[in-house]
């Protein structure tokens, strides 16, 4: 069937239809990304807490702003290109824009996984640390939980996952091993079969595997027998005579449980437990653990008699011994006291004390001079046309965002420490040392290998995440808008590339055609343009 | 803004074959244009002659120049200095309901819990 008007305009809407319909999608369009702007505003009114400004590196954005223009260029130059029948151009400026679409995905992509890999860590007293979990030594991740001395683990066979126990890690002073590739043995037993009955076990994912089958066959034929208990039961009930095919039935089923039973004692009872030769000590990320969102071994462990600590993990299988460790190595780059409740004896103070390279650096005494010094600065920046932000500088968005915050990774907008330091700002000299100073702004930083390396303790931390929607409404609208942007460049260029790539034969017969296709992408593509030139201003540089 | 009758055949025919280096050469300038203008959003974010005083003045300075550049676009990228009038009343229509839709947000943020918007904007 052809399709009508794609070449000829229709007579009532003087268009071609295509064009009509993309006109119509982009109205659409316009509907969505109207109503996640003004999400977004909502949300930056409504913000309960210092909403990020400037946290994205404008570079790339600025760099992909560029990007999309160009693109634009070239996308409305390959329609051009057809309308003067000109192939040889159309096919240039289209790969242009191609071109363009996969280097701004890649910038994208960048931006991301810069996002994804930086932390931020709300600590009890609202002071907000920025940085990198970094290895605490070359066998274990920054952010994982030490727990000793454990003689026994249970496992809840119904729930327990086979690869789960054999992953976890096992450090025993120099060792450092897997279950999985170094299984450890044990004696086994439940309550079903009595601990004097423990049966000699390696912990791998091919005895778990074997147990939970067992356990499965065991719970299926003690299932059935319970279907048809509790049927005979509701006939005695209702005092009704119980059909003897039933009771024939039920006695069936019962041998067959108990022959079942005895050939898989181990798995009856759906808890296992395995008492190891020899205490060990696992190490695992906060987040194998049940209860791992709140702070501290008194929420994700419950206390015993004999004061050691049962922990229960995602899949139900649990442990008792004690912490050994439970920090989180972080290597900071900000530093963020605006939320603090007293910024001068915030916790933060009390780990870079603790690190003898940061003890040296004095930062406390860096961080009171530079809050003093740049207050300084904006009463004096403000003197003359704001009198009233002057008197209020310490209260002043601007100010205490360079005041009250200690970045290491770059220099801080207003005022780069370097200057600060030669200057004298009323009087007061900002007299960091040189040591300081290159801290403070010291660029070419490697992560885990220079001194801002701190240990937090995890029962000090309210809130910790990576730069990911999970961080604050600013980051969850920003993957929403950007995310569901990206994905319009993605959609718009591989249509755009069909154009390109099978555009010959059509070009020949109907170049017209082409054209108008050309044309409807062309139209969409520069609407995702129109999209981000809002976008860039918004979250990079307002 | 309607141009039905003289513009008839302008897009469907090739009777008036389209003069690609003039026509490229207008989009290459308007392409210029706006690069010039994001310089422009970048330097009242950041450099101190653009500090107002007052965030809210900055933000909207930068997304008029946003809209400047939009309107750039769509006039000439898009086409939409010589389209069809059904192009036209279709945009309409959603502009309407774009600025409905913001405007709701105004009637939420003025109530005696909140305060009026332009309060919030001051802070």
């Amino acid at each position: 069937m052809e399709i009508p008007y794609t070449v000829k305009n229709r007579p009532d809407t003087g268009l071609y239809n295509a064009k009509v319909g993309i006109w119509l999608f982009l109205a659409s369009e316009v509907m969505l990304f109207g109503g996640l702007f003004s999400a977004y505003v909502f949300l930056r009114i409504g913000a309960d807490f210092e909403w990020p400004f400037h946290d994205l590196h404008v570079v790339p954005g600025f760099i992909n702003t560029m990007v999309l223009i160009a693109s634009s260029v070239s996308v409305v130059a390959a329609w051009a290109a057809l309308k003067a029948r000109r192939y040889g151009w159309y096919k240039i400026n289209m790969t242009i824009t191609l071109l363009a679409a996969v280097v701004f995905m890649c910038l994208k992509s960048y931006e991301y996984y810069q996002k994804f890999t930086h932390y931020s860590i709300t600590l009890t007293d609202g002071t907000i640390i920025e940085g990198h979990v970094v290895h605490a030594d070359e066998h274990t991740n920054g952010d994982e939980i030490a727990f000793g001395g454990v003689k026994q683990i249970n496992l809840s066979l119904a729930t327990s996952n086979t690869k789960f126990l054999p992953e976890l890690r096992v450090h025993e002073g120099e060792a450092h091993y897997k279950l999985s590739t170094a299984p450890v043995a044990g004696k086994a037993w439940n309550t079903f079969l009595g601990k004097d009955k423990a049966k000699d076990v390696t912990i791998t994912p091919e005895w778990l595997a074997e147990l939970k089958s067992a356990r499965g066959t065991v719970a299926t034929a003690q299932r059935k027998l319970a279907t048809v208990q509790a049927e005979i039961a509701g006939y005695e009930a209702k005092k009704q005579p119980v059909p003897a095919g039933l009771t024939e039935k039920a006695q069936k089923l019962k041998t067959e449980f108990d022959k079942v039973a005895a050939d898989n004692p181990l798995s009856a009872d759906a808890t296992v437990t395995i008492d190891l030769p020899a205490p060990l000590q696992f190490m695992f990320a906060d987040s194998r653990v049940a209860n791992h969102i709140s702070a501290g071994p008194e929420n994700y462990a419950k206390k015993q008699q004999d004061g050691t600590l049962l922990i229960k993990l995602k899949d139900g299988t649990s442990m008792v011994g004690t912490e050994v460790a439970d920090n989180i190595h972080f290597h900071v780059d900000r530093i963020d006291t605006r939320k603090s409740k007293d910024p001068e004896n915030a916790l933060i103070w009390n780990y870079t004390e603790q690190t003898p390279a940061l003890k040296e650096l004095k930062l406390k005494e860096a961080f009171l001079k530079n809050r003093e010094a740049r207050i300084a600065h904006f009463k004096k920046k403000y003197a003359e046309g704001h009198p009233d932000r002057a008197e209020n500088a310490d209260k002043d968005e601007d100010c205490r965002r360079d005041a009250y915050r200690l970045s290491f990774a770059e220099k801080p907008r207003d005022l780069p420490i370097s200057e600060v330091n030669l200057e004298d700002i009323d009087n007061s000299k900002f007299a960091l040392t040189e040591d300081q100073a290159a801290l403070l702004i010291n660029k070419e930083h490697k992560h885990g290998t220079t001194p801002y390396t701190i240990a937090v303790p995890r029962a000090d931390k309210r809130f910790f995440s990576n730069f990911s929607p999970s961080l604050n409404p600013f980051y969850a609208i920003y993957f929403l808008m950007t995310g569901l942007h990206g994905l319009h460049v993605i959609g718009g260029a591989l249509v755009l590339a069909w154009f390109l790539f099978t555009g010959r034969k059509m070009y020949e017969t109907d170049p017209e055609h082409l054209a108008n296709r050309v044309e409807v992408g062309g139209l969409f593509w520069h609407f995702v343009d129109l999209v981000w030139i809002f976008l860039f201003p918004l979250y990079y540089l307002m | 803004m309607s141009h039905s009758s003289e513009h008839k055949d302008d897009h469907a025919a090739d009777e008036h074959p389209l003069d690609y280096a003039k026509t490229v050469r207008t989009y290459l300038k308007v392409g210029a244009v706006l690069i010039f203008f994001t310089f422009f959003t970048i330097a009242v974010a950041y450099m101190e002659i653009f500090d107002f005083g007052n965030k809210a003045l900055n933000i909207g300075f930068g997304l008029l120049i946003a809209t400047f550049k939009v309107s750039l676009v769509c006039l000439i990228f898009m086409h939409l200095n010589h389209e069809r009038g059904l192009i036209y009343k279709t945009l309409l229509f959603t502009i309407v309901f774009a600025a409905a839709m913001m405007f709701l947000m105004v009637l939420t943020f003025n109530s005696p819990i909140r305060g009026s918007l332009w309060q919030l904007f001051g802070q």
